[in-house]
């Protein structure tokens, strides 16, 4: 009696066999544990293999933007493959370049007003100790204030 | 609906499932997915496809094989370790994808292709077209590839082949 191929086995669990192929199989199947044992091994492990790779099943699917260059036709495509992404696009950059411009400017008005009002002015800075400063510990663990002077 | 646009909504789904278990990065799939839409739209204008699924297919996994992070192998398979590690959920989809990713990159190219075709439902005259290779081969290579990838997901000790 000759056993099944492995390829027989993988055809005949997909049902990719021919119907005379599938009866051959079938008969054998009958007579030879051995056989159905291996048609069973490899269902499962058909089974464990598939049921990893599709965890990556429903994917979020993003669709690229069509190229808008090339044609007439490519430009009609896009415009009815996306119509709310092209539209509010232009929109979106506007606005951005809008909001670029008034806080580059309101920046560059505030350092001038800042400067002016240091103008003149001299400030100090200066930390004080704390009572009991001790030298051996580093400043950084020792307690104490800023002050600012102005003149 | 023009026949762009048809072929487009009808196969962009199974060509973004079959690229996203190969590259595992949205960005990258949806450029590649467009590289060859674009192919398709000029090839259709120059003569007419007649087997525009096999096409998109075969077209896709050979940009999908010139793409970095195709070819990039990884022998470690650290994340593998690290999500039994954690003792659980692999919900995050990100995790999944890598690591259907990392189990499929063991596989040499054309292997991995299969695979990704095979848990895609493909027929194995469809399989045989796109990866050219003969129809009578496909059960064959078929069976050595799911015991190939059997054996390595078992090896990383994911948990699915733990019950």
């Amino acid at each position: 009696m000759k056993h099944l191929r492995d390829s027989e086995i993988q055809a005949f669990i997909d049902g990719e066999l021919s119907p005379r192929q599938v009866n051959r199989v079938e008969r054998h199947l009958q007579q030879c544990p051995a056989c159905t044992a291996r048609v069973e091994e490899q269902r499962a492990k058909i089974d464990k293999v598939f049921s990893v790779l599709n965890l990556v099943n429903n994917p979020e699917i993003k669709h690229p933007h069509l190229p808008l260059h090339h044609t007439k036709a490519s430009v009609e495509t896009l415009s009815v493959l996306s119509p709310n992404r092209k539209k509010w696009f232009g929109n979106i950059a506007s606005v951005a370049a809008v909001a670029i411009l008034v806080l580059s400017l309101t920046f560059i008005i505030r350092q001038n007003t800042l400067k002016e009002e240091m103008l003149g002015k001299q400030i100090f800075v200066r930390y004080e100790m704390e009572d009991e400063f001790d030298a051996n510990r580093p400043i950084t663990e020792q307690d104490y204030v800023f002050r600012v002077y102005q003149q | 609906m023009d026949q762009f646009e048809s072929t487009y909504h009808q196969y962009y789904p199974l060509l973004w499932a079959v690229a996203m278990k190969l590259l595992a990065d949205e960005d990258t799939v949806a450029d590649v997915l467009q590289d060859v839409f674009e192919a398709y739209f000029s090839q259709s204008q120059k003569s007419k496809i007649r087997q525009p699924k096999s096409w998109l297919f075969r077209v896709t996994l050979n940009k999908c094989a010139d793409n970095a992070a195709y070819n990039k192998r990884h022998t470690d398979m650290s994340a593998l370790n690290m999500l039994e590690d954690e003792t659980g959920n692999p919900d995050s989809k990100y995790d999944d994808r890598k690591m259907v990713q990392q189990a499929l990159s063991q596989l040499p190219p054309k292997e991995r292709q299969l695979a990704v075709l095979y848990s895609e439902g493909f027929s194995y005259k469809e399989m045989s077209e796109i990866m050219d290779i003969r129809f009578s081969s496909v059960g064959k290579t078929l069976s050595r590839v799911i015991n190939k990838l059997y054996d390595i997901l078992k090896s990383s000790g994911y948990e699915t082949f733990e019950r």
